[in-house]
């Protein structure tokens, strides 16, 4: 059976139910509203923003600024999905074995491929820079509260999921934790299907005091297993509904963080909330998010406070955050590492070139964040972890990519893409089996290695071999690259024609020009004099003097994209 | 010295380093091996010999213990097992009581020369079936998993090898890196296979030089220009960006002019323990690979994917092993192969295995000391289905730490572990 079903719609409301709390303790901040704020503002807040944002961001004044940013636009296409079936399991019994399997595979394709276009819908709602704080709250609660497909294995449970934080981005965090408890993604990746009388699991009672609400050491391994037992029953309906199982429900008394009663879900939720841990631990979280740097006992405490009295909503939160002269201290601005998701989708806001969605998502992934696939219940270790020396070098190359000056080819051998194992006949989706199943239908064929100049040959090379069912990481990541190389993609800019338009004419000029319109982060005086350097070499080449480079027409488009690549691939582009 | 000067200085070392090795690289295989290892930066110290190096071989998806030591001498092995047993017949037996997967002649040979060790039921308290946590809890010698915040390889390298700067100390060859390696403060090196481990954006003698032009204009800019808050985040991505550079020249120079003396296996992990040879010959420094074999989640019709797993867990360990035997590396290097958990003693119901506990890990190496460790988990005495794991894992953390590398285990576990006999 299919079921089409509208979400989205439900974001509208959310605004609604947003008041205004400011605390009394809150004046008018003290500190210069420039462009260094108003960037970081819109870095943190949102993915970026192009010089005219950020202007436009300081005339129009701090106060409008954040209040634009907190009131959100929140009337969103929505993303109509559909209800995937798991088989029945009568009707599979009667199968035979190959039947069974090819089943269960095209029921999976499907899946994957649904998970793929509402990944592509959702970079496109980063990308559009409509509504940037919501979106950037959505992929923090999406780490936050993660499930992963991996597990889950159903792609309109995570969709659910995900237009569940959306529409609660910005709303009351414990209506998301008392949601997240019954949330049928959440209760089948951390096993509360098998949560039963008698034989508990503890794995949801964990995480959520863990993960979702006090952290360790804020209860202790009793207060697990207690929870465990409130949490028994709740489970999911074959169709994909919350269901909760009456006989499968442990009814005793228990007692969890010193409350003794006969406790079921919504009880350990309001005892959770209540705890001094909890506005202490999402605070810690969101201020560690925002600023990038761990807050001083003072400041968190200061904020947990904030976060009680205002009954956990982040609206108030953010707001109060974003008008804080502290948030604004050097130690905070431009020292955040960005994350893929950041540095592949602020790279096109910058830039203000269109790149195709699956070239993002492509990008994020092979730089180690696939969205609906995080490495752990954890989420995504954010800031420095990003970098290793292959993925500060893949970011440049990816830059590379997006400005048409690097192949998929150069980027990864075709080698990572193959398994050599034959197919995995299992049932459950193989370890790192990722989105590149879909490339069996539509990758390009014949692909040929580019030469050594950039030219391709003529004659297209043999399709590669049969890709194995285990596809690797690498291989996920690349088919987005590769649709993008097949479709003949190339990028849509001039800078040469931007330069002309500012008006910047010798190299010190273009240099500032560069640097302020593709970093997130000013440059410092040593950056600025390496692209000097780099600017007066090629002029040098092209035997022009400082000041005439943009006389070398398509040459001086040439130096100007290979600049960009350069500065993108800088450690200073990776910061913002 | 500032952390610019740091950078520099560690480049400049880093450079001869790369350059010595390249001048023996570029004389090419003719002058002979020895040649160039006279030339490694290892040379000066060690003459002819090669540090102790850990390869950590990562069967992913939970390799089926029982099918890879097959315990033919026990007749509820037989009774829980139709369709993925190993018969009797074709078992390569050690012992009355146990075998090995017929696909695994090399490593027979290799145990009846006495160079492997099979660690019996490997597991941890309170397992975990989830294959993401139980490989966090391999990755981190934790229950934690990653709340330690540093993978055990990470502390290991900490605790070994505290001022070794060489940035390939710990190389991961596979598209990502485990948290094994991940340190909080140390980049780790990964790459997916060496030909593009690389950078696209400028030629780095040409970065070099615009750097030095710049630090030279910097003098003059006025104090306070450009800004950004702290710079010192922004010096430690320098200093990965340009160890990234010099282990990307290096890998791709060891990985091209090796010659092995054997022929490796054209798999995934054949490639991946060819290049694990060719680092390990350039004497780089390394001293822990890590390395994936992928494939191992069998629940359903099991027999013919795990016997390909076998096929080629056996191929290239015995490739890379032959290829390494004789060399001065040969006797240093130990390879330790292991899987989050082990499968469920009965089949389920489509000819596979559902996750389980305990397995055997692995250790290999021509200066391993082979034989059978720790205990066989009983077939019949299980826990809800499931064996009994009969040595923790981290004895074989713990002994790789103590005996072969002489570090201070209680620097990098949480407690202390019985040390095994293998090294």
């Amino acid at each position: 059976m299919v079921t089409i079903v509208a979400a989205g719609i439900f974001a509208a409301r959310a605004a609604l139910v947003l008041g205004s709390v400011t605390s009394p303790a809150q004046e008018a901040p003290r500190m210069t509203w420039d462009a260094r704020a108003a960037e970081h503002l819109l870095n943190r807040a949102g993915f970026g923003g192009r010089p005219s944002e950020i202007e436009a961001g300081v005339a129009l004044g701090q106060a409008a600024l954040v209040e634009k940013l907190v009131a959100g636009r929140v009337e969103v296409e929505p993303f109509f999905y559909e209800r995937i079936d798991a088989p029945d399991p009568r009707m599979m019994k009667a199968l035979s074995p190959e039947d069974r399997t090819a089943r269960m595979r095209e029921i999976r394709e499907k899946d994957r491929r649904q998970l793929l276009d509402y990944t592509t819908w959702w970079y496109d709602r980063m990308t559009s820079g409509e509504d940037p704080l919501r979106e950037r709250m959505v992929l923090f609660w999406h780490g936050f509260f993660t499930s992963s497909f991996e597990e889950v294995k159903r792609s309109w449970l995570l969709i659910q999921q995900n237009q569940l934080v959306r529409s609660a981005a910005l709303g009351s965090y414990a209506d998301l934790l008392r949601a997240m408890a019954k949330d049928p993604a959440m209760l089948t990746y951390l096993d509360n299907q098998v949560n039963k009388k008698g034989s508990p699991n503890e794995n949801l009672a964990r995480e959520l005091m863990e993960l979702f609400s006090l952290g360790a050491g804020n209860y202790t391994e009793q207060d697990v297993k207690e929870a465990a037992r409130a949490l028994t029953g709740r489970g999911v309906s074959r169709e994909g509904a919350y269901e909760f199982h009456k006989r499968l429900h442990d009814d005793g008394e228990k007692t969890v963080l010193g409350v003794t009663d006969r406790l079921d879900g919504e009880d350990l939720v309001k005892i959770l909330l209540a705890q001094e841990a909890c506005p202490r631990w999402v605070a810690r979280k969101l201020l560690l998010y925002f600023e990038g740097v761990e807050p001083s006992p003072e400041r968190l405490a200061d904020y947990a406070a904030f976060l009680r009295a205002n009954e956990y909503r982040i609206q108030p939160f953010l707001r109060r955050l974003f008008l804080d002269p502290a948030f604004y201290r050097d130690e905070v601005v431009g020292v955040r590492v960005q994350s893929p998701v950041d540095y592949m989708v602020g790279f096109t806001r910058r830039l203000g070139v269109q790149v195709p969605t699956s070239v993002l998502g492509s990008g994020a992934t092979l730089l180690g964040q696939r969205l609906f696939w995080p490495p752990s219940v954890k989420g995504w270790d954010e800031g420095e972890p990003w970098i290793t020396t292959a993925s500060i070098m893949q970011r440049g190359n990816l830059a590379g990519f997006m400005l048409g000056l690097v192949k998929v080819e150069d980027v990864l051998s075709e080698a990572e893409t193959r398994e050599p194992a034959e197919a995995s006949e299992s049932d459950e989706p193989p370890m790192t089996d990722g989105a590149m199943e879909e490339g069996k239908s539509d990758a390009p064929k014949g692909e040929g290695r580019p030469m050594k100049d950039g030219a391709r040959p003529d004659g297209a090379k043999p399709a590669p071999k049969k890709e194995g069912k285990r596809i690797g990481f690498d291989g996920a990541a690349l088919y987005g690259l590769r649709r993008a190389e097949a479709a003949g993609w190339t990028p849509s800019i001039n800078l040469s024609s931007r330069i002309e338009k500012s008006g910047a004419r010798t190299d010190k000029e273009i240099a500032d020009r560069m640097l302020d319109d593709l970093l997130a982060i000013r440059a410092p005086a040593d950056t600025r004099a390496l692209v000097v350097a780099f600017l007066a070499r090629e002029r040098t080449r092209l035997k022009l003097a400082d000041g005439k480079l943009l006389d070398a027409g398509p040459e001086a488009e040439r130096v100007l994209r290979r600049l960009a690549h350069l500065i993108y691939s800088l450690p200073e582009a990776q910061l913002g | 010295m500032s952390a610019g000067d740091r950078a520099t200085f560690d480049r400049r070392r880093l450079i001869a380093g790369g350059a010595a090795a390249f001048g023996g690289l570029l004389a090419g295989p003719a002058l002979g091996r020895p040649g160039l290892r006279l030339l490694g930066p290892f040379a000066a110290a060690g003459g002819d010999t090669a540090p102790k190096t850990l390869v950590l071989l990562q069967m992913t998806g939970g390799n089926d213990g029982l099918s890879m030591v097959v315990p033919h001498g026990d007749d509820a092995y037989y009774r829980n097992r139709t369709s993925t047993a190993i018969d009797r017949k074709s078992v390569l037996a050690i012992d009355k009581y146990r075998g090995l997967h017929p696909a695994l002649g090399s490593l027979k040979s290799l145990y009846d020369a006495g160079h492997l060790a099979i660690v019996e039921g490997c597991g941890y308290p309170n397992p975990v079936r989830s294959h993401f946590k139980s490989m966090d809890i391999w990755h981190a010698a934790s229950e934690r998993g990653r709340y330690v915040g540093e993978g055990w390889i990470a502390r290991l390298a900490r605790t070994a090898w505290p001022g070794e700067e060489s940035p390939e100390l710990v190389v991961h060859i596979g598209s990502s890196a485990p948290y094994s390696i991940f340190s909080p403060t140390r980049p780790a090196v990964a790459f997916g296979s060496p030909e593009v481990y690389k950078w696209f954006a400028i030629k780095q003698a040409d970065l070099e030089a615009y750097r030095h032009a710049g630090r030279e204009a910097g003098k003059e800019a006025e104090p306070g220009e450009g800004g950004g808050g702290s710079s010192a985040v922004l010096d430690r991505l320098r200093g990965v960006l340009s160890e990234a550079q010099e282990s990307s020249l290096r890998v791709r120079q060891a990985a091209t002019s090796y010659v092995p003396r054997v022929a490796y296996p054209a798999t995934s992990v054949g490639n991946s323990l060819r290049v694990a040879a060719a680092l390990i010959d350039a004497r780089m420094g390394t001293r822990v690979l890590s390395i994936e074999l992928v494939g191992f989640d069998s629940h359903n019709n099991q027999k013919n994917q795990h016997d390909g797993r076998m096929r080629e867990l056996d191929e290239s360990l015995g490739a890379f092993l032959r290829d390494l035997r004789g060399t001065p590396a040969g006797k240093n290097v130990i390879v330790v192969a292991f899987s989050e958990f082990g499968r469920r003693v009965q089949e389920n119901g489509s000819g596979g295995t559902d996750h389980g506990v305990a397995a055997p890990v692995l250790v290999a190496g021509w200066g391993v000391r082979g034989g059978i460790l720790g205990r066989h988990p009983s077939l019949t005495d299980l826990d809800d289905g499931d064996l009994k794991h009969t040595t923790d894992f981290r004895s074989v953390y713990a002994t790789v730490i103590e005996k072969w590398f002489g570090a201070d285990p209680s620097q990098v576990l949480d407690q202390r572990y019985p040390p095994l006999a293998f090294a």
